[in-house]
């Protein structure tokens, strides 16, 4: 079966060249090109996010979105599952390259600098066809760019618990050549104060060992060659040292420490002319972590990426287009727990048809991608989706698809409890939204439904004495989005309202062993609410914003013990800014409250979370 | 037109916050803490270790410790040893013994030392605590709970009995157990056992019993060595013998009762075999799961053995009887090891 899908698929590609031959004269622009929109897929939820508002991209989404984000504490550990999966579901884009971790499909969202960041958005709704491995519940694209560079900018500043941030650009041009250039220092000491729960009267006290540093730098290079072509490089060079601490209740005697390094480097190159779109990209991506404490030997891992694409857009008759792309992904890593450097070679061909109907009011698309997992095929993901705009103030759209994630390196190949025969993990999903527009007010309700069967976790195996990766069960996950957003001004006030709610059951179905118990819970720390609103108000130079941001109770336990459940909590964080003009340049100072009503609260289990905290940002532009 | 989707609002966000409201936490009505008293490890750096009670007639389960104290207990509880009327809560990774009431399980102090991991009373005002990861073994002043003495042991200790008044101390990670003369403190003799020394227990009055779990690949996880049980003179200090045994783990408990011993290397299966006759091991019991933690109630030798399930959730306990029968079963805290019983 998955070799005549296969060759449907080639069969479907040897119609590329007639087709493109027959271009007539649809306009590229009415679909998005890749790389130009943060995000361009059909009938997914997607919200853009405003990366030069924040410092790490666990804080853009904190303040922007209704996702849960796990963070392991200030400064540690962070990711998320999107729609109640987990942080492996969701792909993380950087340049239209996947940047997670081949070793654990993993990232820190607490390692990724926005300052390196020029666009940012989230798409909920992303599959395996349009994003590849691993989108089962959504994707973050993160991309750089160009436009509206200032010559020179910069973003200072300094926070509580010795938080400070110098981060400093420029861009500049010789001949066709265009330059950006930017250096980030962050460090912080994150000595917070919480209450020690595990001490009678539960004292306040100060967090140890949990400062961190972050140095780098991104360089990127654009030049363009007559009319058509562009060529863009990019090279991503982050060094993070930062000390673990410990949850509450332990003495830091390990006084654990991680140093990381991520050197990226894309070089992309873009062919457009009215009737077609070409991109050709190669990118490679390098991850080192290494692990110290007091008491135990070092550990230290590697890995390596390299990554070749070459995509097309052609638009066909009939108001319709055709995208199809070829992509090589080559990984390899080492650590103390594999034999050697495996390797692992994924190569995928992706192929998708777009159409437009009804005096352009119903888009819809038909996709698949197949990937060869060395010498096997992943399971096929199909998708297909639609937008359709009946009314001018109203838009429904919809997706389906099926998805899968092979396993990773750590899955596959360590050396105590890797799996051989594991099976990829396959995904199927279904989601609909409603938008609503009308004067002021935009409202947004989606419902999805998601199946993840045969997710992988490492489970104790009595029988080895030591754990293993397994297909251990099913989980479906469905709930609704909404999102209500108003903008309103009036004279030289202007008032922006915003307010988004997630619901979602995110249960075990099918449970593969012996662990019965877990059958019908819901998965560990994922909520079922979660919330945000946030009030913007401008007048004249001044702006002012108030966010709150609620999380509903979590079970800490995968059978959902009820006595380790955490509770609920609310958390507002207020800022007032003025902007300073001055010919073309701007400038931007802003006082920021975090956690203003100095909530107590915990996101895991018994690592504590900052109480009432400051920050004072300076930003500067200096344009031509 | 504009200014009423605008009052909407905060009538949504209302509607929407007032809908997330926290669930209100159970409680448990019992107040006496008479019953079967559960040691639940916790998962490694979680902090969730806990002390519960079991109500073998009504079933009731409770985490007394945070019930007594109004605040949980720490990570990794090692142990809980009745000496003098209180109960000498060890928990290991917050590097502190919570000594309590028998009675009413009220906070009486708190022991700072580092990495306990279990305590015996040698006389009747001192105890001796060890310890991982220093050299010293602290000698407890059990009139004033403060530490009075650190004897040397030039390495970490780990299982601690006492019998035919002298202290047997399991060296940890290794072979070797150091005999400790209380009256001096002082280390008057060493035993070679085998490889993967674990659990010792006192095997009736003239014996000790030490479960070596033998050797595994790291690489693969196939058997190096097999385990065995050594049998320890009381008076020579000198293994008698060894009983072999077929297989190997990284951990399993072993307990005694009425001149046998039972012992698993944690997987579905728990083994009998006579500790003072030479016989081979036999299964006792089988379970569905993975036998973590093992005690015997001496009282009618029923077995309460756990199975720890993924060490994130709460671990079952299940109690068979003296045949072999399962009597009951309810699930306690987050990893269930040991017992004490105090009916």
């Amino acid at each position: 079966m998955k070799q005549l899908l296969l060759i449907s698929t080639i069969l479907l590609l040897g119609t590329f060249k007639s087709k493109a031959q027959q271009m007539d004269t649809f306009l590229l622009r009415d679909f998005e090109v890749k790389g130009v929109a943060v995000i361009q897929n059909i009938g997914s939820t997607k919200i853009n996010l405003s990366p030069a508002k924040f410092n790490t991209l666990t804080d853009a989404l904190t303040l922007q979105s209704a996702i849960f984000i796990k963070q392991y504490g200030t400064g540690g550990l962070a990711n998320a599952g999107f729609r109640g999966l987990g942080a492996q579901h969701t792909s993380v884009m950087w340049n239209g390259v996947n940047i997670q971790s081949c070793m654990n499909s993993n990232l820190d969202f607490n390692l990724i600098p926005l300052f390196f960041i020029d666009k940012a958005g989230i798409e909920t709704g992303a599959n395996s066809s349009s994003c590849g491995n691993g989108t089962l519940a959504g994707a973050i694209h993160l991309s750089n760019t160009f436009d509206k560079t200032p010559i020179a900018f910069a973003n200072l500043q300094r926070g509580s618990f010795g938080y400070s941030q110098i981060g400093i650009g420029s861009s500049y041009q010789i001949k066709k050549l265009r330059f950006k250039t930017r250096i980030l220092h962050r460090q912080a000491e994150n000595d917070i104060l919480f209450h020690n729960k595990f001490l009678p009267g539960n004292p306040t006290e100060k967090q140890v060992n949990s400062a961190y540093t972050q140095n780098g730098f991104l360089q990127e290079a654009e030049y363009k060659a007559g009319n058509y072509h562009a060529f863009n490089l990019s090279a991503w060079y982050l060094e993070n040292t930062r000390e673990l601490p410990v949850a509450m209740g332990i003495p830091n005697l390990l006084k654990e420490r991680q140093y990381d390094l991520n050197g990226r480097v894309s070089l992309t190159h873009k062919f457009t002319r009215a009737k077609v779109a070409n991109t050709n990209k190669l990118a490679f991506l390098y991850d080192q972590l290494n692990y110290y404490n007091n008491f135990y030997a070092p550990s230290y891992s590697y890995s390596k990426s390299l990554i070749a694409e070459s995509e097309w857009l052609i638009p066909m008759k009939y108001s319709s287009s055709l995208t199809a792309s070829l992509n090589n992904n080559f990984s390899t890593a080492k650590t103390d727990g594999y034999n050697n450097w495996p390797q692992r070679n994924l190569l995928s061909l992706w192929i998708k048809l777009e159409k437009m109907s009804f005096k352009n009011k119903l888009k819809y698309s038909l996709g698949s991608r197949v990937l060869l997992v060395d010498k096997e095929f992943a399971p096929f993901s199909p998708d297909i989706a639609f937008e359709y705009r009946p009314l001018t103030f109203l838009k429904i759209k919809g997706n389906a698809a099926y998805s899968y994630r092979v396993p990773s390196f750590n899955d596959y190949y360590w050396l105590q409890g890797g799996n051989k025969n594991l099976k990829p993990e396959r995904g199927n999903k279904q989601e609909i939204s409603i938008e609503l527009q009308k004067g002021i007010v935009k409202f947004a309700f989606t419902g999805f439904h998601h199946i993840v069967n045969d997710w992988i976790m490492w489970q104790p195996s009595p029988a080895f004495s030591y754990w293993i990766a397994q297909n251990a069960r099913q989980v479906t996950s469905k709930g609704i989005e909404t999102s209500i957003e108003m903008t309103k001004t009036f004279g030289l006030h202007n008032l922006q309202l915003l307010g988004r709610y997630q619901y979602v059951e995110s249960i075990n179905t099918k449970i593969y062993d012996n662990s019965e118990t877990l059958l019908g819970k819901q998965l560990f720390y994922t909520p079922n609410h979660t919330a945000f609103a946030t009030v913007n108000y401008a007048f004249k130079n001044i702006l002012l914003s108030v966010t709150e941001q609620f999380y509903g109770s979590r079970y800490t336990t995968p059978d959902n013990l009820k006595a380790s459940k955490l509770p609920s909590y609310l958390l507002t964080n207020a800022s007032i800014g003025y902007l300073f003009k001055y010919k073309k340049h701007d400038s931007q100072l802003v006082f920021t409250v975090n956690n203003a009503l100095n909530t107590t609260y915990q996101i895991m289990e018994n690592k504590p979370m900052p109480l009432r905290n400051y920050q004072i940002t300076l930003k500067f532009n200096i344009n031509k | 037109m504009s200014n009423n989707y605008l009052k909407l609002v905060p009538v949504l966000l209302a509607i929407i916050f007032a809908s997330c409201k926290p669930e209100k936490e159970e409680t448990v009505a019992t107040e006496n803490y008479k019953g079967v008293i559960v040691i639940n490890e916790g998962g490694f750096l979680k902090s969730n270790g806990s002390v519960g009670i079991y109500k073998p007639g009504s079933g009731e389960y409770f985490d007394a410790f945070a019930k007594a104290n109004g605040r949980p207990l720490g990570d990794v509880v090692q142990s809980v040893t009745l000496i003098n009327g209180k109960y000498y809560i060890i928990v290991n990774n917050s590097n502190k013994i919570e000594v309590v009431n028998q009675s009413d399980f009220k906070s009486v102090t708190t022991i700072v030392l580092n990495q306990p991991r279990n305590i015996v009373k040698v006389s009747a005002n001192k105890a001796y605590v060890s310890q991982l990861n220093t050299n010293d073994l602290s000698v407890i002043d059990l009139t004033t709970n403060e530490i009075s003495a650190t004897i040397d042991m030039k390495s970490s200790t780990d299982q601690i009995v006492m019998m035919n008044n002298k202290v047997y101390v399991g060296k940890a990670y290794a072979n070797m157990l150091y005999v400790i003369n209380p009256a001096n403190d002082m280390v008057t003799d060493s035993i070679v056992v085998g490889s993967g020394a674990g659990t010792i227990v006192n095997a009736g009055t003239d014996k000790i019993a030490v479960f070596c779990l033998g050797v595994l690949d790291f690489n693969n996880g196939s058997i190096i060595e097999n385990g065995k049980i050594a049998i320890i003179n009381k008076d020579s200090n000198e293994v008698e013998r060894f009983i072999p045994l077929t297989g190997a783990s990284y951990g399993g408990p072993m307990a005694y009762h009425a001149g046998n011993l039972y012992f698993s290397f944690g997987d579905e299966k728990l083994y009998s075999v006579s500790a003072t006759t030479v016989a081979t091991p036999t299964v006792k019991i089988s379970i569905i799961g993975g036998i973590y933690g093992l005690t015997i109630d001496d009282s009618d030798g029923s077995f309460y053995i756990t199975d720890a399930l993924d060490y994130t959730s709460a671990g079952k306990v299940f109690i068979y009887n003296q045949a072999g029968t399962l009597v009951k079963q309810f699930t306690a805290g987050v990893v269930p090891g040991r017992f004490v019983f105090n009916y």
